[in-house]
């Protein structure tokens, strides 16, 4: 329709035909700043060229001709040659995302073709954030992604989690990167390490790569989008595309930024005074001699430590980051290096990373391209030493710093850290040393080859390769290291794999009717080696991790091999008729490994469709308003794959005994094998619409889903007369279901250009069933709190017509004010006056473990982000909110500040005011007390909180520097970013984005001593050469 | 076109590659019973993987110990041992985490018990050999099961291996039934089992047919004590009877004799010569490959010595963290009557020693002068090791059988059946005599319990139950002779008098000292203690348990 405009228009613009001859202009962008690589074209003609650096171009044209300039996510300008020069022409930025591209699994399509459901984020400028890796750039950004850090500690991993949790276990996405399923995690750093060790969270492995090299991502959401990845594609696929080269003038980039964090803020603890004050009134109220006598006060008072003060610091990051890019027709090559420094708030805590990637195109023939990406990195951190889920202050500063008491120094008279306090967060910070090294090497050759017109055969041969490295020192003066007199503890793993994949493509149009398959075979094979080995006895700290030799009592050696593989089948069909009317199918069948015999395979199909209402003539006819509109609708199968090598088998472990005083190891069972396991299956329906409205200045998507997955790959808890406690098997299911919308608008054009976008996402989690646990039954969490804290209990649920890992435990009703009120009540015989109330649930007269109920719920109502982009002159200038309303937070660290029980560690300034001291006197805080029982050792509703909050997650100003005269400069701007500097929560601990346990659908919502999150303020420069 | 070429090289490999490549699953890094247990020598090797449960963390390494020691009336833990509260009635719970590691942790050894069994079935192997085997698993399946009916009463019995296909839910069978077991499994134990003597040096700490026949009369005992608790008395004095003859089967066997320093027992570096008494125990030793609590060391010396007793233990302090200490009333009773000078009140309680500093410190109730730092509590002095390694790698073995207590299982059912006759005083008096004998300096104290002194029946098993608390103490048999013995109004259990009864007798706190005396205070450490509910006599069955499994009952009160 439009083709037949444009030729009727044709004899019009050829009216007074003049000679050919060159013209030349200038193309800008919306700031004015010259814009290189823009491909400037005759209408119709055969001429074609592009800008170069200074954004000018020449071409052969007559006048009356019609230039065309194109380039990608900019609007098409067209112009009419009327003299030689023809001046500056300003392009803007397109509106619509419409016919922008967006990459799906084996492929890409435009974004208005598409079937499915996929959000894409434009990676741009996110240099100018103070972000470790891409998936934090990513937090409240798309629709139906919630993202939430474990922890502030630099280079921590994050919870990502797609339309809801679908698993017990993992809810992690499958990452595509370039093309490539990528193997995220560093292997097991803490095989055989000893508790304490053993429990520190592990680094986010997506920081491995620098997300300055990083284009865009895309989120694929339903399963019309994630069954072509099969048994790995049920928590959602990410896939994630680096930047290539371009056509035009090599051009070099270099920008630098620094980043100042500091803690958001402290919580308030007792000072000595105050301290020593509740610690004699906890010793009264039992009937014990003051702990702390008035001829020892003045001593005692000299002394008031707030730990926080000691442990937290202003940190100040650095970030570098250079690229070299360019090309011609024949080849592109893009070139990045970049080192960051992150520097944590807690002393000591740090994460670096250098890498290099290296991004080649070349057109080898008309018929063959290859597309090469490689990349090397080199990581390391050295651990914020935040929590576990024992909670011991001796592998964690963060709960250490709260719970000191503020009587001691943490530092002896001459300045060093005081090794008699134990588990000192002074000595912790300073001397226990963790540092994890990582060193990622990967590549990948795409070869394309173009068989007949529309068929082409692709080859994608790749491989991943990370080795890591973990070196634990605790020296005396923590728990460990008093234990055994030092204990170093060493950890390596290295991780290979390797992609074989083979594909053909074919794209056709008949008329009417265009056809787009993939069909292929890939085969990927991982490898995994690990080796945990410790010694301890050292004579003293001084040399650290770095010599086992000089410890007189070597621990045992823990080795690990595994090796898995996943032969797949998979292919695709996109089918439209009339660009109205498309179609989807797709299907994997994936065989793994790690089934047993005959049960090794399975098929995951799925099938879209999609309807171009907008382009139907009754719609246009009569809706103005909406310029376009497409109805979406999916459904199918995609799976979720972890089971460990061996899960279906009977394997033995070791374990040692003393036999005739020698030391002999035995074997013992590990599991009952299962020789039916498979893999869970998540069947999801999906509808969604994507509706643009006064021609693609407000732009809307919205979905709606209901996944329902089932067989749930299950610990199931067996009774213990088995003699084991739980058994590998498919059992159960869990549902989400979800409202989605997505959109952005241009407010203002011009002058001010402001540009806004959006989302919000609601998913409702429950638990379906619990197969043959029966529908009273319930999975429970791990215990947390163990060993020498006390707690050992589980936090969470999974119970039938609840949410996965709801919170469970006990309730408390207040404070009992008379010891009528104790007699009256279900602990007649232990309670006293000024003691938590515990709620008797089944009126059975006790309280006992029967009188747990849910009492919390770790996942949101919703969560949203709202971006502003404004734009004037030389300044842009955009602000981003985030929030999540309506999730529960475990406060941990509450279990030992609040409950004002016992004088081993400090409480927390509102406990302590608030404490019960009498009748009518309190009724949300006990009495003072002597002993050390938490809460009863109970884990009650007193400690979760709503983890409700909205913030103003970034800020960021940023000027483009008037550098025209600078001839050998293209461009230069500066910028400065805010972030997390306004947040609105009732969350009493430090930071309501926290999520301690995130890699276990069971484990989520817990602060836990955990590395809080920081404010940052950046600032920063970004040259073009 | 070359490309075309390369590519088709490609392709055809692919297409080889995909031919080849099996799915088949390799496990490199663990065994599986099929490729690991072939021989004779590798049974053994599944044969010690079902000890190693029992100094596991969740066993006599820790759990057990530190659970049952708060829970009894001898020794208390402090209130900032947070792990030393999970003893704490008060704190015990069916959610509690002990109540289900021991449990699960039982079982755990027993289904690598039966674990064996399928092996040597499935092997061609001697069958004297396997015949030894299935004793030494029944002996193993009844020493667990023993445990768990005294913990919790009637537990699921499971008696062979459980697999995908087998019913998981099994209800709690009767006490009488977990009995029955224990007892056809130990007398088939003792039919197989390699006594002492005969038992190869290779084997030494593994079961002998003198621990079979010993944990058999100590059964039969309790289980008459429970038909008597229970209103069954009819029934009881055939129990009794089989105690005391196979109790008395062990004294003449001749493999055993009493060593004859008391003392020698706790002397780590005499250990292995102990054995001659000792019949079963829970071997550690200095693991310098694991200095951690999984380590096969122990952590007795670290928790039941102060820190002010220097060159007793291996933290690196060499002195102890004093979590579990002696109630003030019990080190009180061995002060006075009969024990009066008895050697082994000096080798069992650490009440006066010097520090340090130099410092003389000295426990409650004993004399002082005022340079003496004093101590309401005294310690355990059974467990001292200046050797060790670290908090937990201890040589000091758990003896959980000794031929003193078959003396005294004889002294008590023949007691029960027949009163202190002259049987029954001899046994008991075998156990004094060796006391008299000290550190080969004999002594008069304690003097021999007579036909005079003995009084009535229920007199002398005051007498037996006193004697008991003091040869054992911390030796893991405090709490059962409380729950299993019946206090002499024949009517309640020792565990229901004592914290009924006689604790609440007495005034409440720690002792103190004022001016030149110990005043004030009372004589218990109230935190620790309880008022007496009839729930106590029993554990909770683990509310997880519970939870997975309908078939369970919960025991009476939690």
């Amino acid at each position: 329709m439009l083709l037949i405009c444009l030729f009727a228009a044709k004899p019009m613009v050829f009216a007074s035909r003049l000679t050919t001859e060159e013209i030349t202009g200038k193309v800008v962008d919306e700031q004015s700043e010259p814009m290189p690589g823009v491909t400037v074209k005759i209408k119709n003609g055969k001429a074609v060229t592009q800008t170069n650096v200074g954004g000018i171009f020449k071409i052969q044209a007559n006048a009356g001709d019609i230039l065309v300039f194109t380039f990608t996510g900019y609007q098409v300008k067209e112009v009419t040659v009327k003299s030689k020069n023809i001046g500056t022409i300003a392009i803007a930025p397109r509106l619509s995302n419409l016919d922008e591209v967006v990459v799906i699994g084996y492929g890409k399509i435009k974004k208005s073709d598409l079937t499915g459901s996929v959000s894409k984020f434009s990676a741009k400028d996110v240099d100018q954030l103070p972000v470790t890796s891409i998936d934090q750039a990513l937090e409240g950004k798309v629709a139906g992604v919630q993202i939430t850090s474990s922890s502030g500690a630099p280079g921590a991993g994050l919870s990502f989690v797609v339309r809801g949790g679908n698993s017990l276990g993992s809810n992690q996405p499958l990452i595509i990167l370039d093309g490539y399923p990528i193997d995220l995690g560093n292997g097991n750093l803490s095989l055989g390490a000893n508790a304490d060790v053993g429990q520190q969270p592990g680094v986010n492995p997506l920081a491995s790569l620098n997300p300055n090299d990083i284009e865009s991502v895309e989120v694929l959401k339903d399963a019309s989008s994630t069954a072509i990845y099969g048994s790995r594609g049920a928590n959602g696929v990410v896939i994630i595309t680096t930047k290539r080269g371009k056509k035009g003038k090599d051009q070099v980039s270099l920008n630098y930024r620094t980043d100042v964090s500091n803690i958001r803020r402290k919580l308030a603890v007792l000072n000595t005074r105050d301290f020593i004050n509740y610690a004699n009134e906890g010793a009264l109220n039992d009937g014990i001699d003051s702990i702390y006598n008035a001829a020892a006060m003045p001593a005692l008072l000299a002394v008031n430590n707030n730990w926080q003060d000691q442990i937290y610091r202003n940190a100040v990051s650095n970030t570098y980051q250079a690229s070299v890019s360019g090309g011609d027709d024949k080849g592109q090559y893009y070139f990045g290096g970049d080192y960051a420094g992150i520097n944590g708030i807690v002393i000591n805590s740090n994460y670096k990373r250098g890498g290099i990637r290296f991004n080649y195109d070349r057109k080898v023939s008309n018929a063959f391209n290859i597309k090469f990406s490689m990349n090397a990195s080199k990581s390391t951190s050295r651990l914020g030493l935040n929590s576990g889920q024992t909670g011991l202050v001796s592998s964690n500063a963060i709960a250490g710093a709260l719970f000191f008491k503020p009587l001691n120094n943490g530092v002896t008279a001459d300045g060093e850290s005081d090794q008699s306090v134990v588990d000192n967060p002074i000595t912790v910070v300073n001397l226990l040393k963790d540092v994890t090294e990582s060193n990622l090497v990967s590549s990948n050759l795409i070869a394309d080859l173009k068989l007949a017109k529309g068929l082409t055969a692709r080859a994608n041969l790749g491989a991943y390769n990370t080795a890591s490295l973990r070196q634990s020192y605790s020296p005396l003066g923590t728990y460990t290291g008093n234990q055994v007199n030092g204990y170093a503890y060493r950890a390596e793993s290295s991780r290979f794999n390797y992609l074989s994949e083979f594909t053909l493509n074919y794209s056709q149009k008949f008329k009417k009717h265009a056809i787009d398959a993939v069909a292929g075979y890939t085969w990927q094979q991982w490898d995994q080696k690990g080796m945990g080995t410790s010694t301890s006895g050292f004579p003293n700290d001084n040399l650290t991790y770095e010599s086992f030799q000089s410890g007189k009592s070597p621990g045992t050696t823990t080795t690990q091999h595994q090796q898995w593989a996943l032969a797949s089948y998979l292919g695709r069909v996109n089918y439209a008729y009339n660009d109205k009317y498309l179609l989807t199918f797709s299907g994997r069948a994936d065989g793994s490994t790690r089934l047993a015999d005959g049960h090794k395979w399975s098929f995951f199909p799925s099938g879209a469709f999609a309807w171009k209402l907008s382009d139907e003539k009754f719609f246009k006819d009569n809706i103005k308003v909406i310029n376009s509109m497409k109805l979406r609708v999916s459904y199918g199968l995609s799976g979720n794959q972890n089971i460990a090598v061996g899960g279906t088998q009977a394997t033995l472990g070791t374990d040692a005994y003393v036999i005739n005083g020698q030391i002999v190891k035995g074997y013992t069972q590990n599991n009952i094998a299962n020789p039916v396991l498979g893999w869970e299956t998540t069947k999801a329906f999906n509808i969604g619409t994507d509706i643009s409205f006064f021609e693609d200045r407000l732009q809307l998507t919205i979905e709606a889903y209901r996944k329902v997955t089932d067989d749930l790959l299950i610990s199931l808890p067996i009774p213990a007369n088995t003699g084991f406690s739980s058994y590998l098997t498919n059992s159960g299911s869990v549902e989400n279901k979800g409202l989605e919308f997505e959109f952005s608008a241009q407010i203002l054009k011009s002058p001010i250009s402001w540009t806004m976008s959006g989302n919000i996402s609601f998913n409702r989690n429950k638990m379906l069933s619990l197969g043959k646990l029966g529908d009273n039954g319930a999975i429970f969490g791990p215990n947390y709190l163990a060993a020498g804290s006390a707690l050992n209990q589980p936090l969470h649920i999974a119970k039938v017509g609840y949410p996965v890992g709801s919170f469970y435990g006990y309730r408390i009703n207040g404070i009992y004010q008379t010891a009528a009120e104790v007699a009256a009540g279900p602990e007649a015989t232990t309670a006293k006056p000024g003691d938590f109330k515990f709620a008797d649930i089944n009126g059975d007269g006790a309280i006992t473990a029967d009188d747990r109920q849910i009492i919390g719920n770790p996942n949101p109502d919703y969560i949203f982000g709202w971006t502003n982009n404004l734009a004037y002159k030389r300044f842009t200038f955009s602000f981003f909110f985030q929030g999540s309303i309506g999730n529960d937070i475990i406060n941990l660290n509450r279990y030992k500040l609040d409950a004002l029980s016992g004088n081993a560690y400090n409480v927390s300034q509102a406990a302590y005011n608030g404490r019960w001291t009498g009748p009518g006197t309190s009724n949300t805080y006990p009495r003072a007390r002597s002993s050390a029982a938490y809460f009863n050792t109970r884990f009650a509703d007193f400690i979760v909180e709503d983890g409700s909050y909205v913030r103003l997650k970034t800020i960021t100003l940023a000027y483009s520097l008037p550098i025209r005269k600078v001839r050998w400069m293209n461009s230069a701007s500066v910028f400065v970013t805010a972030t997390n500097m306004l947040t609105f929560t009732k969350y009493k601990g430090y930071d309501p984005e926290v999520n301690a346990d995130y890699g276990n659908g069971l484990t989520q919502g817990v602060d836990n001593g955990t590395y809080p999150q920081s404010k940052i303020i950046s600032a920063g420069i970004n040259i073009k050469l | 076109m070359k490309a075309l070429k390369y590519l088709s090289v490609l392709l055809v490999l692919q297409l080889f590659h995909t031919s080849c490549q099996k799915l088949n699953e390799t496990i490199y890094d663990q065994a599986t019973p099929a490729n690991a247990i072939k021989t004779q020598s590798d049974v053994d090797f599944a044969m010690v993987g079902v000890y190693t449960h029992l100094n596991a963390t969740p066993g006599f390494d820790r759990d057990i110990t530190w659970a049952l020691h708060p829970y009894a009336d001898d020794i208390s833990s402090i209130t900032n041992f947070e792990t030393g509260t999970w003893g704490r009635k008060s704190l015990l719970n069916s959610g509690t985490a002990f109540a289900n590691t021991i449990y699960v942790n039982f079982y755990a050894t027993i289904r690598d018990a039966h674990g064996v069994l399928d092996d040597v079935n499935r092997l061609n192997l001697d069958a004297a050999y396997k015949a030894k085997i299935t004793s030494e698993v029944h002996f193993i399946r009844a020493f667990c099961y023993f445990n768990m009916v005294q913990l919790y009463g009637g537990v699921p019995l499971v008696t062979s291996s459980v697999d995908a296909s087998s019913d998981f839910y099994q209800p709690r069978a009767s006490v009488d039934d977990v009995y029955k077991l224990i007892f056809s499994d130990l007398t088939d134990a003792m039919a197989n089992l390699p006594t002492r003597t005969a038992q190869p040096a290779g084997e030494f700490y593994r079961a002998t047919k003198g621990a079979a026949q010993g944990y058999l009369a100590k059964a039969y005992l309790t289980y008459a004590n429970y038909l008597d608790l229970h209103g069954r008395s009819s029934e009881s004095a055939a129990y009794y009877q089989k105690a005391r003859d196979n109790a008395d089967g062990v004294i003449t066997s001749g493999q055993y004799q009493l060593v004859s320093d008391y003392g020698a027992l706790w002397d780590v570096n005499k250990e292995k010569s102990d054995y001659v008494e000792v019949i079963f125990a829970i071997p550690h030793t200095r693991d310098a490959t694991n200095l951690t609590l999984s380590g096969e060391g122990s952590y007795y010396p670290a928790h039941f010595l102060p820190a002010t007793y220097p060159n007793s233990t291996g933290l690196p302090t060499h002195a102890g963290n004093g979590f579990m200490r002696v109630q003030p009333w019990f080190f009180e009773r061995y002060t006075k009557g009969d024990y009066v000078n008895d050697y082994r009140v000096e080798k069992t309680f650490l009440s006066v020693w010097t520090d340090q500093n130099g410092k003389r410190h000295v426990a409650y109730p004993l004399p002082f002068v005022a340079a003496d730092v004093k101590e309401a509590q005294a310690f355990i002095l059974k467990y001292v090791d200046g050797a060790g390694l670290s908090t937990f790698g201890h040589e000091n073995d758990l003896f959980l059988l000794r031929l003193s207590e078959i003396y005294l299982i004889k002294a008590e059912a023949e007691n029960e059946l027949n009163g202190p006759d002259a049987v029954a005083l001899a046994a008991f008096n075998a156990v004094r005599a060796r006391a008299r004998l000290a550190n080969g300096i004999p002594r008069t104290a304690p003097a021999d319990v007579t036909a005079a002194t003995a009084g009535a029946k229920e007199d002398f098993r005051m007498k037996i139950f006193d004697e008991r608390g003091l040869e054992f103490v911390a030796e893991f048999n405090r709490f059962f002779d409380l729950i299993r013995m019946r206090y002499k109004d024949n009517t309640r259990t020792m565990y229901e008098y004592q914290f009924g009864t006689y604790l609440p007798s007495l005034a409440q706190g720690l002792p103190k000292v004022t001016g030149t005396a110990w005043k004030g205070g009372g004589v218990t450490e109230a935190s620790n203690i309880l008022t007496y509910s009839s729930r106590y006599l029993l554990w909770p069955i683990p509310a997880n348990q519970m939870a997975i499994n309908p078939k369970l009952t919960q025991n009476p009160g939690w």
